[in-house]
C-alpha cells in the first residue's frame, strides 16, 4: 500500500521537472536561436531545411553590421543615454524616496499615487506633445532630450522600489544621528545609502534594463544622430525585406549585457519584476 | 533648515528633496498632458504646419463615429481579455507545479526571467522571423509534425485570421514568467496551518486549490493583473515592429492607431483626441483596479 503511494509520488515529481523543463526551455529558445543564428554563414541562415550544425561558424554578421550599418554610433548613444540617465534617475528619486519613506503628511500618499500614476499613462499618448516641444527647442534627435525623458520614464519605478527598501531600514538606527544634530539629508547619505547599497544597486540595474529596451520613445524622438539600438535592430526591416543575418548579430549585442546583469542580480530582480507586490 | 512663513514654520528640507523629481515628472508628464488637451481641439497638420484652425469639440465628434477607432477599441479588448487570462492560466498552472518541487527552483526562477528581460524588439524580431512563411521556423516544425497544412501560406502574421492571435500569443509567451513568478512569490508566503487543517478534513487537490489556495491568492493575484491588463492596454512595440497594425488594420490597437495617426499621417489634432480618450480610459481602469486592490 505505501510502496505504491511513494513511487505515485516519485512519477508526479519528475513530470514536474519535466514540465518545468519544458517551459524553462520555450523561455530561452529566442535568445539561444539568436546567438547562434548570429554566427551561421550568411548564405545558411533560413536555408530550408534548416542547416542546424554542419556549418563554419563565422564574425561575417557582425563585421557587417559594425562596417556597414555603423553599429559604434548607437551603441555609443544607447551606452551614454542609458547611463546617464538611470544615474540621474538614482539620484533624484532616491531624495524622493527618502522623504516618502520617512514623512507623513497629508500629502504623501496622493503624492505617491500621482507619481504612480505616471506608469499607467500609456507612452503614445503623451509623446505627441513631447515631440512637437523637441522640435520647437531643437532638442530633437539629440541625446540630451532622450535623457530627459528616460529619466522622467523610469522616475516612478525608482521611487516606489527604493521607498520600499527604504521602509525596511528601522528607524531607530537614524534616531541617534538625528539627535545627535545630523539633519535629514546627513542622515541620507552617512546611514540610509550606505545601508541599502545593494538595493539600490539592483533598482539601478533594472532602470537601465528598462531604458536600454525602450523603444516608442526613441523611435519618435530621434533619426540619424541619437538613435539607440533597438532602433538600429527595428531599422533592418525595410521594404526590400529584413536583413536577418545582421538583425541577428545587433540583437546579440542589445540582449548579451541583460544576461550577464540577471546572473548577477537574479535576486533583486525578482523583487523589482513584482515591485513589493506581496507586502503592498 | 526651518523657514518661517507668516506665523507658520516650515520645515524646507524635504520639500527641496522632492523638488527635482517634480520638476522632471511635471515637465515630461504634467506638461504634455496639458498640451494634449488643448491639441485635440485643433485641426492641424504637421504636413502644412502653418495652418492650424480651432475646431472646438469636432475632433472627438469625428472619432467618436468612426469605424477604425471602434475596431482599435476593439482589438484593445480583445487583446487585453485574450493576452492576460492566458498569462493567469499560465501563471496559476506553472507557479503551482514551481511551488510543488524542491530543488532547482532558483535555475528555474532565473531562466523564467528571461523573456521579461528581453527587449520587446528583439522579442517581436524573433518571432516574427520564426512566425514568416517559406523560412520560418513554425512552419518547418509544423510541416515535421505533419499539421503543416494548417501553416498558413502567408505565415502567421500575413492573414486575417491568424495575425491578432499570433500577436497575442507573443505577449502571453513575454509576459506569462511575470505571472508566474508574482504567484509563485505568493505561494511561498502562504501559511502552513490551513493545508494541514484542510487535509485532515479530506480534501482533494482540487478542492484544495479551489476553496483555499486561490482565495487566500487573491490579492496576489489582483497585483499581477493589474499591471498586466495596464500594460496590454498600452500595448505597442511588439505589434509595429511585427505587424504594423497589419495585414489591413486587424491588428490595429488603440496605441498603434493614435500613433498612425500622430506620426504617419502628421494629423496632430486628430492623434492628441484619440489620445485624450485613452488616457481617459487609462485611468478609468487603473483606478478600477487600484481600488479592488486596496480592499483586500
Amino acid at each position: 500500500m505505501d510502496y505504491t503511494r511513494v513511487s505515485r509520488r516519485g512519477y508526479g515529481r519528475v513530470l514536474n521537472y519535466l514540465f518545468l523543463s519544458a517551459v524553462a526551455l520555450i523561455c530561452i529558445i529566442p535568445i539561444v536561436w539568436l546567438v547562434y543564428t548570429s554566427f551561421k554563414p550568411r548564405m545558411l541562415t533560413f536555408a530550408s531545411p534548416p542547416v542546424w550544425l554542419k556549418f563554419k561558424p563565422t564574425l561575417e554578421n557582425y563585421r557587417r553590421v559594425i562596417q556597414e550599418k555603423n553599429l559604434v554610433q548607437p551603441l555609443l548613444n544607447s551606452i551614454i543615454i542609458v547611463t546617464s540617465s538611470t544615474a540621474i534617475a538614482i539620484a533624484i528619486g532616491s531624495f524622493a524616496a527618502y522623504i516618502f519613506s520617512r514623512y507623513k503628511r497629508r500629502w504623501t500618499r496622493p503624492a505617491l499615487f500621482a507619481i504612480l500614476t505616471t506608469n499607467m499613462i500609456p507612452m503614445t499618448v503623451i509623446l505627441l506633445p513631447i515631440f512637437l516641444f523637441a522640435r520647437k527647442v531643437q532638442l530633437y534627435d539629440t541625446r540630451l532630450m532622450l535623457i530627459i525623458v528616460y529619466i522622467a520614464y523610469n522616475l516612478a519605478f525608482v521611487i516606489w522600489m527604493l521607498r520600499s527598501f527604504f521602509l525596511d531600514i528601522p528607524a531607530e538606527v537614524e534616531e541617534s544621528a538625528l539627535i545627535d544634530g545630523c539633519n535629514r539629508l546627513g542622515v541620507l547619505f552617512r546611514i540610509v545609502l550606505p545601508l541599502s547599497a545593494p538595493a539600490i544597486a539592483a533598482t539601478a540595474i533594472l532602470a537601465f534594463i528598462f531604458s536600454w529596451n525602450e523603444f516608442i520613445i526613441a523611435l519618435v524622438l530621434t533619426s540619424k544622430n541619437a538613435f539607440t539600438l533597438p532602433i538600429l535592430a527595428t531599422g533592418l526591416i525595410s521594404a526590400k525585406g529584413v536583413m536577418w543575418g545582421e538583425m541577428t548579430a545587433t540583437t546579440a549585442f542589445i540582449t548579451i549585457p541583460e544576461v550577464i546583469f540577471i546572473l548577477f542580480a537574479q535576486k533583486y530582480i525578482v523583487r523589482g519584476l513584482t515591485m513589493g507586490a506581496i507586502k503592498g | 533648515m526651518i523657514t518661517r512663513i507668516g506665523k507658520r514654520r516650515v520645515d524646507l528640507l524635504p520639500v527641496l528633496m522632492i523638488f527635482p523629481a517634480v520638476v522632471i515628472l511635471g515637465f515630461i508628464w504634467g506638461f504634455p498632458i496639458v498640451k494634449l488637451f488643448q491639441l485635440s481641439t485643433i485641426e492641424w497638420y504637421l504636413s502644412r504646419p502653418l495652418i492650424k484652425i480651432y475646431l472646438g469639440l469636432k475632433n472627438f465628434e469625428t472619432l467618436f463615429r468612426d469605424p477604425y477607432f471602434y475596431h482599435a477599441l476593439q482589438v484593445t479588448g480583445i487583446y487585453m481579455g485574450g493576452a492576460v487570462g492566458c498569462e493567469l492560466g499560465i501563471g496559476l498552472l506553472v507557479a503551482s507545479r514551481l511551488n510543488a518541487v524542491d530543488k532547482g527552483r532558483l535555475l528555474f526562477v532565473t531562466l523564467f526571467l528571461i523573456p521579461m528581460i528581453m527587449s520587446p524588439v528583439v522579442v517581436a524580431l524573433f518571432w516574427r522571423a520564426w512566425a514568416a512563411p517559406e523560412f520560418g521556423l513554425i512552419g518547418y516544425f509544423m510541416k515535421l509534425a505533419r499539421i503543416g497544412s494548417f501553416f498558413p501560406a502567408e505565415g502567421f502574421t500575413g492573414t486575417y485570421k491568424t495575425a491578432l492571435p499570433m500577436i497575442i500569443f507573443v505577449d502571453v509567451w513575454e509576459w506569462s514568467p511575470f505571472m508566474i513568478l508574482i504567484i509563485y512569490s505568493g505561494l511561498q508566503s502562504l501559511p502552513k496551518e490551513p493545508f494541514e487543517a484542510i487535509a485532515l478534513d479530506g480534501a482533494n487537490r482540487w478542492q484544495t486549490f479551489r476553496y483555499l489556495t486561490l482565495p487566500m491568492l487573491r490579492p496576489v493575484i489582483l497585483v499581477g493583473l493589474l499591471f498586466r491588463v495596464i500594460d496590454a492596454y498600452k500595448a505597442f512595440d511588439v505589434i509595429w515592429i511585427i505587424t504594423r497594425g497589419g495585414p489591413g488594420r486587424v491588428t490595429e490597437n488603440l496605441s498603434v492607431f493614435t500613433y498612425k495617426t500622430g506620426f504617419r499621417e502628421w494629423n496632430v489634432g486628430y492623434s492628441a483626441a484619440s489620445g485624450v480618450i485613452m488616457l481617459i480610459g487609462a485611468l478609468v481602469i487603473s483606478i478600477a483596479l487600484v481600488r479592488r486592490v486596496a480592499k483586500t
